[in-house]
């Protein structure tokens, strides 16, 4: 059995892991099973490559399972990357040793291995310090779309201890900032490296982010469309009066220069228009259609601009 | 890349800020917030940032050799002539980085890995565009 720990908005989930159920097989599987189990099951989980909801939480699990069963080498290369992957709203991902419990009766083979892999931990536990080499360190730390206009303060909780950052405005979904000299610091002697932050603006009901452009729905009255109006429209950072012009159709975006994620150069802010009927479902309501249908008795939505009045 | 000239002294320049900070265009203190003078200021590598080939090993665990395979393979694109020149923008860290989850995770070589990087960035572009149809 493997335990595996993350640490998600500061609360840790412990569970344990099969390494045969995870990679769909019978204790008695071949190493070239193992193999193609892992292979099939990694191209469909790697959150690279996956659109899985789930991908990441997923492929940690199957390379964790595949590790334990067959590929140290591997191992070792993911574990040059260590990624604990801490922030606000924060993810951690670690080892958390390889109890002795070992589940499916595990031979020889699987206690040397899990003997092998508790070593290891102890080495991970001292993060990349144990290396002799400098090691830069990756976390990951959420904000809101608010904090990416005006910028903010994150706590980024690490391994061993907690970090104050400011995250400036403008930032970016999938942007990098670089803490010089703030990766766990190293016991030989040698500098710490650099923890990179990688953003990511968390999704927002309202708001659809492109790069440094956001997108928002802006639903109008059929009147509003036809003669125009002027109105307020909530953007991340607050309200802004805007004047839909007459004669807007459902579809078309107003384009509000500047009013995206404020980074250089700025982007900017769409309001993407539709109609909403009202409903027909009171005798006023229902006259006021037919007083429309009237006025407008030539009209064939088929052929809008065929039609003569 | 644009870097205004310094404003020290002048508006949006602060006290106890670094040096590149006050040079940031558009850069304000969080406004609503109370600044923590414990704070720790970063560089916001994708604009602020070049590395060089060590640096960019060191930055995304993976040796300077693979790097130099994904340089020749034209994913990662340089600027300088040869190894010891060489500067990344910062954009490559990403890049480097994704290569090297694929090279390892799905035992990919530099080709392949190049391949799934192109089609990756394709996707990424065609979803994107599917995204601007349907709010049609």
């Amino acid at each position: 059995m493997l335990h595996r720990t993350d640490l998600a908005d500061g609360t840790r989930h412990d569970r344990t892991i099969d390494p045969y159920a995870t990679l769909g097989l019978k204790p008695a599987a071949t190493p070239q099973e193992i193999k193609r189990a892992y292979r099939k099951l990694a191209r469909r989980y790697h959150p690279d490559v996956s659109k899985e909801p789930d991908a990441e939480s997923r492929f940690k699990d199957v390379a964790l399972a595949y590790d334990a069963l067959v590929d140290p080498d591997k191992k070792a290369a993911r574990d040059a990357r260590s990624e604990p992957e801490p922030g606000p709203s924060a993810q951690e991902f670690a080892f958390n040793g390889f109890g002795a419990d070992g589940g499916q009766n595990p031979g020889d083979f699987l206690e040397a291995l899990y003997a092998q892999q508790a070593r290891d931990q102890r080495v991970r536990d001292f993060g990349s310090a144990a290396r002799s080499t400098r090691i830069d360190q990756h976390a990951r730390v959420t904000i809101g779309l608010r904090d990416a206009y005006r910028g903010s303060l994150a706590t980024v909780a690490l391994h061993d201890r907690r970090l104050e950052v400011t995250l400036p405005k403008g930032v970016r979904h999938g942007q990098h900032l670089r803490l010089a000299g703030q990766a766990a610091p190293a016991f030989d002697g040698q500098p710490a490296g650099d923890l990179y932050l990688e953003i990511e603006i968390a999704p927002h009901a309202d708001f659809r982010v492109e790069d440094r452009d956001v997108y928002t729905a802006l639903p109008l009255a059929p009147w509003q469309a036809a003669l125009g109006a002027t109105l307020d429209l909530p953007t991340p950072d607050g309200m802004l009066e805007i004047v839909v012009p007459p004669g807007s159709a459902a579809g078309g975006r107003l384009r509000l220069k500047g009013q995206g994620i404020p980074a250089t150069p700025p982007g900017d802010l769409y309001a993407v228009l539709s109609i909403v009927l009202p409903k027909a479902d009171t005798d006023p309501a229902r006259d006021a259609y037919r007083a429309l249908a009237r006025s407008f008795a030539g009209f064939d939505p088929r052929h809008p601009q065929e039609t003569h009045r | 890349m644009n870097v205004e000239e310094p404003s020290a002294g002048g508006r949006g320049a602060r006290e106890g800020l670094p040096e590149w900070l006050n040079h940031t265009p558009g850069y304000a203190p969080p406004a609503e917030r109370a600044t923590s003078p414990a704070a720790l200021y970063g560089v916001l590598v994708e604009e602020r940032m070049l590395f060089t080939l060590v640096e960019l090993s060191h930055a995304c665990g993976t040796d300077c050799a693979q790097l130099c395979e994904l340089v020749d393979e034209g994913v990662l694109v340089p600027i300088g002539d040869g190894p010891q020149q060489w500067q990344f923008e910062g954009s490559a860290l990403r890049r480097a980085r994704t290569a090297a989850r694929l090279a390892t995770d799905l035992a990919l070589n530099t080709h392949a890995t190049a391949i799934v990087l192109d089609l990756l960035d394709e996707i990424r572009a065609l979803r994107a565009q599917v995204r601007r149809h349907a709010l049609r």
